[in-house]
């Protein structure tokens, strides 16, 4: 079907590197959040030296606070500010945190929402501190309290997942091939429907992946057929360098879709 | 009812859904379009790719189709990404129309889809 695997070969090996600057703002999220909040308590939880951290996201809504020592200092700007203790929390030193109201920096630092795609960051140095090592209010306390996991998504959390679903999805199918940069590595033995196995080449699989989102590369499924359980579909699955296409002759939909969720995928 | 408000009424019904577009499958084109906010038109032009690649036309590809030997085309297609689940059904009267659902990660499917197909025959007698 492809005559072009050398460029989707080299789609697949970029999806597995970190394409994810622009103009000094880097994207984050690994590779993305589905709680925003996450990835921006990360940030400051990733912060040691004192710095102004600026975050965006696509829509045009934006965050600006200043941290260091894994701690949050201060909130300077934010476009969800109203009035009210958040309003009043803005551009205020953080000290202490047993003195400080959590609930308004969450109302303040919720400034992307789950459905954001891109939340960009800007980082700059502020200039040495003296005394001030302990201020703030650290990041995992931020987090404990927003009961948000710090830990949650990264590359090798989401990889042994991915893994977890296609080893349940191989033993579901009645067939399934796995394509690594851009070229087959696995299938299941044997393949006896030669137009399915013809059907789904590297490409074919990669699309799934580059269709919406060519910066970063989160785990995508798709599942296509006639979305009635019991009746048969093909799934793919694809993260980074991996696509792994299966052929299901009586899916359950609703159950496979809920345990890739499950999955933390 | 319009369009407009059969596919208002469609994402009201659905929970967690973000936005319902009807797409011709073969300009690749979002037709009409329910949202909870404004959408801009990047995130329209790439469902309606989205919506076109996955449920493609025999025209378009005729090994590609389910089940089988291919002659059979998809007539949902769900996406699952770390941010979104998106849904698309296609029309049973017009294969070359299709709904799409944009809704919340934990959005249940198979209430999406049937949703979806309640919707699509109205829709289609507006045309």
């Amino acid at each position: 079907m492809s005559d072009n695997r050398g460029l989707i070969g080299k789609l697949l090996k970029l999806g597995a590197a970190e394409a994810t600057d622009r103009d000094g703002w880097r994207r984050i999220g690994r590779p993305l959040d589905r709680d925003p909040l996450a990835a921006v308590l990360r940030e400051i939880d990733e912060t040691q030296l004192p710095r102004e951290l600026s975050f965006r996201n696509d829509q045009g809504q934006e965050l600006r606070v200043e941290a260091g020592n894994r701690r949050l200092r201060r909130i300077v700007s934010a476009s969800v500010a109203g009035s009210g203790p958040a309003g009043a929390l803005l551009g205020q030193q953080l000290v202490h945190a047993s003195d400080i109201d959590i609930d308004a920096i969450g109302d303040l630092l919720r400034a992307f929402q789950p459905g954001d795609r891109e939340v960009w960051v800007h980082s700059e140095q502020l200039p040495q501190e003296g005394d001030r090592a302990q201020t703030g209010v650290a990041a995992a306390a931020l987090a404990g309290a927003f009961s948000v996991d710090l830990d949650d998504r990264t590359d090798a959390n989401l990889q042994h997942a991915f893994e977890a679903f296609v080893a349940e999805l191989n033993a579901l199918s009645s067939a399934w091939i796995r394509y690594e940069g851009g070229k087959q590595a696995a299938a299941s033995e044997p393949v006896t429907d030669t137009a399915w196995r013809d059907r789904w080449d590297a490409e074919d699989v990669a699309r799934f992946q580059v269709a919406d989102d060519p910066v970063g590369f989160a785990p995508i499924l798709c599942i296509l057929g006639s979305g009635v359980d019991g009746e048969p579909h093909d799934a793919v699955a694809v993260l980074g360098g991996t696509g792994v296409v299966w052929r299901l002759d009586a899916a359950e939909v609703a159950g496979i879709t809920a345990r890739w969720r499950d999955l933390g995928l | 009812m319009s369009a407009a408000e059969h596919l208002e009424e469609c994402r009201n019904a659905i929970s967690g859904c973000n936005l319902v577009a009807f797409i011709d499958l073969q300009a690749s084109m979002v037709l009409s379009v329910s949202a909870a906010s404004k959408q801009r038109q990047e995130r329209l032009d790439m469902l309606g790719a989205l919506a076109s690649d996955l449920l493609r036309l025999p025209e378009d590809d005729p090994l590609q189709g389910l089940p089988g030997d291919g002659t059979v085309l998809p007539q949902t297609a769900i996406r699952l990404s770390a941010t979104e689940t998106t849904v698309f059904v296609r029309s049973q009267a017009e294969p070359n129309e299709a709904l799409c659902c944009a809704c919340a990660p934990d959005t249940r499917v198979d209430e999406t889809i049937a949703a979806a197909r309640r919707v699509l025959p109205d829709i289609g007698a507006n045309d």
